[in-house]
């Protein structure tokens, strides 16, 4: 059997849009945990987490031969997970334009944050503490790169939502990363 | 909280709203009020930084959580399985007119697979069929392009000439396809992994 | 008592150069049988609507590289055609999607 752990995301990518199931499990096992950790963050749920990426790759797997640069892998796998993501926030609840705060995360304030050990657990508090929809904003624009547009379309909403929850989580994290510096 | 946003930046006439927008503009076209207040720009940086350190934090959630469920592996690569990419039936031979015995592409995409591996130092990439037959719905004639990545170091023309020879083999045994050529090109090009070290 | 469909799947698996039989896909009508007899089989028998025979047999298998593809194919047709009773007119189709060197 052909190791193929130590091959490139191209080639795992091309053999598996051919049908190679080896390929598409080793790309499972290498992004796997990538996709997971971001669907964590922006269902806010583990539970919910596992069952998009899974839904997301299935997905993929179906999809493959559609991927145009088979070197971008993650990014594309990242894209579905956060359509398949997005989908599942909307069915949650209906779509609201208040952003209420989520008071069952225990929020950490300024002056806990500046003894956190490390810039990237700061930024981990302060976003676990805003509210979903600023989140999932932040998330989708930082982390899936994707547009406005992208992202109203997304979370069923307008342009004018997103610019708005974009720039108060904007505010927020540089106002307390300020703070942690 | 929410007053924030709209707040004056550093007398600049211009809010951390439009400051946002400004920067998913790409700074474009640019504006002399926001490109010369210090602390403007100073926002506009952490903002580019906090982005890209939030990519970091997820590639770290997934360094502190690297560990796949077994039972959530299975399940997906057993529903992967059953959507086996058989591609269309390639019929064969058969004396009984009551029987049909066919192979999918699938199967032929695998052969062209295993027989290009089987050859030391070669990796297979994309294998596609293309067939010659003309206003049929079955192809007799095919045309197959296979990519390979090489052993680096190794010589380009012999893996592609033996690549060549085990898929002509392959497809002869197995099917009844006239084939007409086996193009075989290098793509990529891999080392072997020392030490457990990939890549 | 064994369904006809349990019964050709193993007729199939037990034959050589057989690595594994497939499902055929979603199957929308599941035989009683089936159904009494536990898990589904992978061989689809499409019951006829007069007369005992079925009026067709589809297995989807995974082979051996070691023989040739097409000749386990037929065999496999053959042994299936041996089960039926005799002059049946049940057409069979076996696909391959699968020959590969087993490990």
């Amino acid at each position: 059997m052909t190791d193929l752990t130590a091959l490139s995301d191209a080639l795992l990518a091309e053999r598996s849009a051919d049908g190679d199931e080896f390929a598409f499990a080793t790309l499972v096992r290498r992004h796997g945990p990538y996709l997971r950790a971001f669907a964590t963050r922006l269902t806010g749920s583990a539970a919910d987490a596992d069952d998009v990426v899974q839904d997301a790759l299935i997905t993929a797997w179906a999809q493959l031969s559609t991927l145009a640069e088979p070197g971008k892998v993650r990014s594309w796998l990242t894209s579905i997970v956060s359509r398949k993501a997005t989908d599942r926030i909307r069915a949650r609840k209906p779509s609201s334009e208040l952003d209420e705060q989520r008071a069952e995360i225990a929020e950490r304030g300024p002056e806990h944050r500046a003894i956190e050990a490390s810039q990237l657990d700061a930024l981990s508090s302060v976003l676990s503490a805003l509210p979903d929809g600023q989140r999932q904003c932040w998330l989708l624009k930082e982390v899936a790169g994707y547009s406005y547009e992208e992202i109203a379309e997304r979370l069923d909403t307008t342009i004018a939502v997103v610019r708005g929850r974009l720039a108060r989580a904007r505010a927020t994290v540089v106002t307390e990363m300020e703070v942690w510096r | 909280m929410t007053d924030v946003a709209n707040d004056d930046i550093g007398g600049s006439g211009y809010s951390l709203e439009q400051l946002s927008d400004y920067l998913d503009r790409g700074r474009t076209p640019a504006i002399e009020e926001i490109d010369g207040n210090a602390e403007c720009q100073a926002i506009l940086g952490s903002l580019e930084r906090y982005g890209s350190l939030s990519r970091d934090l997820v590639s770290r959630d997934a360094a502190e959580h690297p560990e796949i469920d077994e039972n959530w592996f299975s399940s997906l690569l057993s529903t992967i399985t059953r959507e086996v990419k058989a591609g269309r039936d390639i019929p064969l031979a058969s004396a009984d007119p009551r029987t049909s015995i066919s192979i999918t592409e699938g199967a032929i995409r695998g052969l062209v697979r295993a027989a290009g591996d089987s050859i030391d130092g070669v990796i297979v990439g994309r294998c596609t069929l293309t067939d010659a037959a003309l206003g049929e719905n079955t192809p007799s004639a095919i045309t197959v392009d296979v990519s390979i990545s090489v052993l680096l170091g190794s010589s380009v023309r012999a893996a592609a000439e033996a690549v060549r020879q085990s898929v002509y083999g392959a497809l002869l045994k197995h099917t009844e396809l006239q084939i007409d050529s086996v193009n075989v090109t290098v793509s990529d090009v891999h080392v072997i992994p020392i030490d457990g070290d990939a890549r | 008592m064994t369904s006809l469909p349990h019964e050709l799947e193993n007729i199939v698996l037990a034959m050589p150069g057989v690595v594994t039989v497939y499902s055929s896909g979603p199957r929308v009508a599941i035989g009683a049988l089936e159904l009494t007899n536990g898990s589904p089989s992978r061989v689809e028998v499409t019951a006829s609507g007069q007369g005992s025979d079925p009026e067709r047999i589809v297995v989807n298998v995974g082979l051996d590289a070691s023989a040739q593809a097409p000749v386990t194919a037929t065999a496999i047709a053959s042994a299936i055609r041996a089960a039926l009773p005799a002059g049946a007119a049940t057409a069979i189709v076996v696909r391959i999607s699968s020959v590969t060197e087993r490990t």
